[in-house]
């Protein structure tokens, strides 16, 4: 409880800092700016719990910790979804870009991509779900993607406003997020929410091996099947948000697994505070750490602090004798 | 009256568990076939066989964790491969030979596990930390009767083979469910403890619970079981009193061993010696 409380707390000024960052807007135009400024901070923190919450269920159904949608090839899937659909929108009919506006392709397209991911990984790794073989079946689904995504990019670049916005997606990126898009998000999110904390009970009983788990009662069709569909939500929403951000699903809920216990109902309401307080501090430290005008990506921020979390966590792991 | 006694008599004799030319594979292979048996409330039916014979098995298939591929399993004549998960751990509880959690919860926590089917609808109140209080007293109940109070708060990442083991028979105990089903509960457990295992599925069976116990020990198994059911090869080789099936002839015919009865050595709890 006192976790969470410090989590709040750190997560309003967290908010007050991001919404601050740049000169002090008092002028009528100046309030255009602080719009602005805010749709990106609720870019950040609906993209930050989504993704982190994602993280937990993944890594509940799979019984290993490393799963997570950016380890696993998830966000990669749902990020080539989405490049499609915005290179079929550029591409498509006018009279059908007109008739869907492009902030329903995207999240379409980037669920479409993290189910298809999500149900590959599922297929391929379901009779050997040891931590290696789905780390690794991910990781060769993931490069899959992202070459895929390469192509697209390649022929996107013939158009300079295509070819910028697939970067923007490959390298997650929050300024790209229209108020309309975050709009769209909040309910998203807070379901996908709601429905990881109903899953919270099965996934205790799952931690215990899918025998046992069926014994003592959970229907693992039905958990697999919601399961795999509330994760591809949230790691859509997110790619859609934020693009391609990694390794917040993977560092926020093993934090606070560590921190709190494995229990899942208290671990998706702590992890979607810490995803999206993670993932605002990451979008500060883009917009200041940055030498000069511009920004870091923000892929590259959390990707500087995910790496070597997940390079110690493997170690530690290993050292328990779970690898 | 004398059809309300009848029927009363019925309900007594009336087998809770059947199983019914059960047959199974797994990974193509046959591993279990034509089983036939059933179980009356407050039998204890002991499945002995020599290793591969498809005790296991049996087991998890009468918990309807296998499909079968031929037969039925059915508890009070509902057949539990058509049963919801929930209504089925309602009626019959399984514990595995060696629980594959290796999450770091408390004890206690683990064994609220067994109290999902009875509570459980998917948004429904409580978890694991916050049990209900009928929970609670069903949880301590389940704790008290493995002798296990005293590891209530303790991880379950640390304890030994043997408590582990023991906490997983709580497990089971929790959920309530009238037949229990338990593989190879003794393998990981000191003689003590296995002496406490013995009487505790005696008084279970006192209580009217169904039980079917998978066991190595063939003078465990002379102990604790009312009925011996001897597989080999997946099929049933010989069912009935423990005396005629752990005798000279069927051990050796399914182990190719000689079996010495009355030489050795025994153990006893000091309660029973001095009583």
């Amino acid at each position: 409880m006192t976790l969470r409380v410090v989590l709040i707390g750190l997560l309003a000024c967290a908010c007050a800092w991001s919404l601050a960052i740049g000169p002090l807007p008092w002028s009528e135009v100046d309030r255009t700016v602080l719009m602005l400024r805010a749709t990106r901070l609720g870019a950040g923190l609906l993209a930050g719990a989504a993704l982190a919450v994602a993280g937990v269920l993944m890594q509940g159904l799979f019984r290993n910790p490393l799963a997570s949608p950016s380890v696993a090839g998830v966000t990669a899937g749902a990020g080539l979804g989405a490049q499609i659909a915005l290179v079929a929108f550029t591409c498509a009919a006018p009279w059908a870009s007109a008739a869907v506006p492009l902030a329903w392709w995207l999240p379409i397209g980037a669920f479409a991509g993290a189910a298809g991911a999500l149900a590959a990984l599922y297929a391929l790794a379901r009779r050997r779900a040891d931590l290696t073989s789905v780390l690794l079946i991910g990781m060769v689904l993931s490069i899959l993607f992202s070459a895929m995504a390469a192509y697209l990019l390649a022929i996107g670049q013939e158009t300079y406003q295509l070819g910028r916005a697939l970067v923007a997606f490959s390298l997650g990126a929050l300024e790209g997020a229209s108020p309309a898009t975050v709009a769209m998000a909040v309910p998203l999110v807070v379901v996908g929410t709601i429905a990881a904390w109903g899953w919270g009970r099965p996934l205790d009983l799952v931690l215990s091996g899918e025998a046992e788990a069926a014994s003592l009662g959970v229907d693992l069709v039905r958990a697999r099947r919601w399961l795999l569909a509330w994760t591809a939500l949230l790691a859509a929403t997110s790619v859609t948000l934020g693009g391609g951000v990694g390794f917040v699903c993977l560092v926020v809920p093993n934090a606070l697994r560590a921190w709190q216990g494995p229990a899942h109902r208290p671990l998706v309401v702590s992890a979607a505070i810490g995803g999206a307080l993670f993932l605002t501090l990451a979008d500060i430290c883009a917009r200041v750490c940055h030498p000069g005008p511009g920004e870091i990506p923000l892929g590259v921020i959390t990707g500087l602090v995910g790496a070597p979390f997940f390079l110690w966590f493997f170690r530690r792991e290993r050292r328990a004798g779970r690898m | 009256m004398a059809d309300a006694v009848m029927a009363d008599a019925a309900m007594i004799d009336a087998p809770i568990l059947t199983i019914e030319g059960l047959a199974v594979s797994r990974g193509g292979r046959v591993v279990l076939r034509g089983v036939d048996v059933a179980i009356a409330a407050g039998e204890i039916l002991v499945v002995i066989g020599p290793n591969g014979s498809g005790k296991s098995t049996l087991v998890m298939a009468a918990a309807g964790l296998l499909t079968p591929a031929q037969g039925r399993v059915a508890v009070r004549g509902r057949d539990i491969g058509r049963l919801e998960p929930v209504e089925r751990a309602r009626l019959v509880a399984y514990v595995p030979q060696r629980s594959e959690l290796i999450a770091p919860l408390a004890v206690r926590e683990v064994v609220a596990m067994g109290r999902f089917a009875a509570t459980a609808t998917a948004f429904g109140r409580g978890s694991l930390q916050r049990p209900g209080p009928a929970d609670l007293a069903a949880i301590d109940d389940a704790l008290g009767a493995v002798d296990a109070i005293h590891l209530a708060d303790r991880r379950f990442t640390e304890l030994s083979g043997g408590e582990a083991q023991r906490v997983v028979i709580a497990r089971a105990l929790a959920t309530g469910a009238e037949v229990l089903l338990l593989d190879e509960p003794t393998s990981a457990l000191d003689v003590a403890h296995r002496l406490n295992l013995a009487s505790l599925v005696r008084r279970l069976a006192g209580a009217g619970k169904v039980l079917m116990i998978a066991l190595h020990d063939l003078a465990e198994a002379r102990d604790i079981a009312g009925r011996v059911l001897l597989l080999v090869d997946g099929g049933v080789r010989a069912i009935g009193p423990a005396a005629e099936v752990i005798s000279a002839g069927p051990i050796r015919d399914a182990y190719g061993v000689e079996l010495v009865v009355g030489g050795g050595f025994g153990y006893c709890l000091p309660s029973a010696r001095n009583g």
